[in-house]
């Protein structure tokens, strides 16, 4: 404890040396993260590449700044324009938008900014606290455990992130497949490379990064053909202090709804969205008096917009302490660990503590740092939404492809990174999430690496090696009975306990 | 509903395979190349050392697995979506609708980025970004007219390569980028 006590001061010291990072992140991520369609999984992306250059902390504290900017800038113009910047904010539109229209957008902004930082601040702060206890969980995973996360979360997350599953855990296939171009861990022998140079070190981190989602995307929002994101000019009337107040007033609603969104957060692919319409529900359930919602009630805008950005703090868990993503934006930031020379899982507690620290502070920060930014200067930032697309995506694209070459500075990357947004743009039209391919493409490198260590300490019995161990066979447990209740009829086993309550004497 | 209660309990008639065919077919299209390029791997894979081939040949083989059985589900009219949770693009966080992308508009603006690819590599990086960031805008933004038309995709062509110069250049001293090419 006290190590830990001396590491947090260690890293609350470099955490302060880097705040500008942090301000930097949020400035990209609040520009980039109020234009619908970028979000933060291209903030990041396109940031990632800049921080090559940067030692480790630099590089986090502002990667954290971009990320945690992201959350609350696709609330502005949910509540505004009735289009949310993200899905994560597509609950607070229920009741933001008629706010706006009712001539309240200031005091629904109000509350959402200060709901917004002030469940970050509760997910973050719970998140340091089980640090002492996360770290013992670290500490029983060796290679064969490492090896039955990463396939549980190539089975379970398809499961969850797509209507087209089959699909998920085939691109998983794909995804895996490309992290076996280059030299064989075991081996040293080149894979898959026909005798291209460039790709004997493997396919660079950064190129499907950029190709399936910053380019893929810009060619999907540029086929759309849509003008400008907000035609019209935005009226911002009403008080933002009211918004504020309300938020007090409703200190416990907010409370209920950090822990909900820090929880489902916590899950691998569960996402933003369910965290934010569960806790509308919640609001809407617990209300006193149910009349008024989704015509404009402020609890409508406080009560998915704390679960919304507390959802961050709970994607931290799966995250950092495991090395699963708990969502598309976090399988980028586990990216940017092996950019760095890091490698995601529960290693990263336990070698990369102050790093893991200086995260959880700079999302913290980046989350209070934008609800003041934007709670202050949102009128200004409103008129981003009036600068024509046609006129954004060619600035985004050629620093897209810049950022492709930065990395190892390669002509070749740029190539790369051409031919992965082509398939991610195939990936689109087919209608097949993106989402698991770059997790396998994370998580690739961990299993095999992983799958022969665990080999080797067991001198090659498989069964020793991987079926023994009681962490080993709660995980194998737990992605069965996973898979299996994915499989299961829905109320299965309500009509199971009916029967057995039947049997009942 | 859940997996179990989407396999459905009659063989679907001609008329309702041909329509689920017909309504994946660039799915099964894409399919068919995947397989392909996965036999070809697959064949690859034994001119390796076995140590070196054991796991990408297992993630081969079920990765062709998966493939065939979603072509399978797809024939039978299921679809195993086990869970009511978020969709794809809800994962990504975006709420763009992903579907109905047009086909025509998405290569053409691939076309448009192969095109500066291409300007980058035999022209020069500086030269091609100016060039296409002031076409790009003259092409498709047509709410300007008159000389403005001409002024503004000039404006927007010189900040964003100003800007990429100061980054990588000033910055990040990324020196190599203006030896690519002809021109800088």
């Amino acid at each position: 404890m006290t190590a830990l006590l001396s590491e947090f001061a260690t890293a609350f010291g470099i955490f302060v040396s880097n705040l500008p990072w942090v301000f930097v992140g949020v400035l990209v991520g609040m520009f980039l993260g109020i234009l619908p369609g970028m979000g933060g999984v291209v903030t990041l992306v396109l940031l990632l590449p800049i921080t090559l250059s940067m030692d480790k902390f630099q590089a986090f504290a502002l990667l954290s700044g971009g990320l945690g900017a992201t959350t609350f800038t696709g609330s502005v113009t949910g509540i505004l324009i009735n289009t949310p910047g993200t899905s994560s904010n597509a609950a607070t539109v229920i009741d933001g938008y008629p706010m706006t229209q009712r001539g309240e957008a200031a005091t629904a902004l109000g509350a959402s900014a200060v709901s917004s930082a002030a469940g970050a601040i509760v997910a973050i702060a719970l998140f340091l606290l089980s640090l002492p206890v996360l770290l013992d969980i670290a500490l029983l995973f060796g290679p064969s455990e490492v090896f039955w996360l990463v396939i549980g979360a190539l089975l379970v997350i398809p499961f969850m992130v797509g209507d087209k599953p089959l699909a998920g855990i085939a691109t998983a296939g794909l995804g895996l497949i490309m992290t076996f171009i280059g030299r064989a861990p075991q081996t040293a022998e080149t894979r898959f490379a026909f005798g291209q140079t460039e790709l004997f070190d493997g396919i660079p981190i950064l190129a499907p990064l950029i190709g399936l989602f910053a380019l893929a995307e810009i060619f999907r929002l540029a086929s759309i053909n849509q003008k400008t994101i907000v035609p019209e000019h935005v009226e911002m009337t009403g008080s933002r202090l009211k918004g504020v107040k309300a938020v007090f007033k409703h200190k416990w609603l907010w409370l209920r709804c950090s822990i909900i969104g820090l929880i489902i957060g916590a899950v691998p692919g569960a996402g933003g969205a369910s965290s934010s319409f569960i806790a509308y529900g919640h609001a809407v359930q617990s209300a006193s008096d149910t009349d008024g919602f989704g015509e404009g009630r402020v609890e409508g805008v406080i009560a998915p917009e704390s679960a919304n950005d507390a959802k961050d703090g709970g994607q931290l868990f799966p995250s950092l302490a495991l090395g699963i993503p708990g969502s598309a934006s976090m399988a980028v930031f586990l990216a940017g660990l092996l950019a760095h020379g890091m490698f995601p899982g529960p290693r990263t507690l336990i070698d990369e503590m102050p790093l893991v620290i200086v995260v959880a502070l700079s999302l913290v920060t980046s989350n209070i740092l934008t609800s003041i930014i934007g709670y202050t200067f949102v009128n200004q930032f409103t008129k981003l939404l009036r600068i024509p697309v046609q006129r954004l995506l060619p600035a985004i694209t050629v620093l897209a492809l810049a950022a492709a070459f930065i990395g190892r500075n390669q002509a070749a990357d740029v190539t790369i990174t051409l031919l992965f947004a082509i398939f991610g743009a195939i990936l689109i039209f087919v209608d097949v999430s993106r989402v698991p391919f770059l997790i396998a493409f994370v998580l690739g490198v961990l299993l095999e690496q992983n799958f022969y260590l665990a080999e080797q300490f067991a001198a090659g019995d498989i069964y020793e090696g991987f079926f023994t161990g009681w962490l080993n066979q709660l995980l194998i447990a737990v992605i069965a009975v996973t898979v299996i209740s994915i499989l299961l009829p829905d109320g299965f086993f309500q009509r199971v306990k009916r029967s057995l309550w039947r049997l009942l004497p | 509903m859940s997996f179990i209660e989407r396999i459905p309990r009659k063989l679907p008639t001609i008329q309702s395979v041909r329509n689920n065919v017909q309504a994946e077919a660039p799915l099964l299209v894409f399919y068919t190349v995947v397989l392909l390029v996965l036999a070809f791997l697959y064949i690859n894979s034994f001119s390796l050392r076995v140590e070196s081939a054991r796991i990408p040949r297992m993630v081969i083989v079920a990765t062709i697995a998966i493939i065939v059985l979603h072509i399978v589900t797809i024939f039978l009219n299921f679809n195993p979506s086990g869970m009511t949770g978020p969709n794809t693009e809800e994962f990504l966080e975006e709420d763009i609708e992903i579907s109905n992308v047009d086909l025509v508009s998405l290569i053409r603006e691939m076309i448009w980025i192969v095109g500066y690819v291409l300007g980058f590599f035999y022209i020069g990086f500086f030269t091609t970004t100016a060039a296409f960031v002031y076409s790009y805008i003259f092409v498709k933004d047509k709410d300007t007219s008159g000389l403005r038309r001409f002024i503004v995709p000039g404006y927007w062509s010189i900040g964003v390569t100003v800007f990429l110069y100061f980054i990588l250049i000033t910055v990040l001293e990324v020196y190599k980028i203006l030896r690519i090419g002809i021109l800088p």
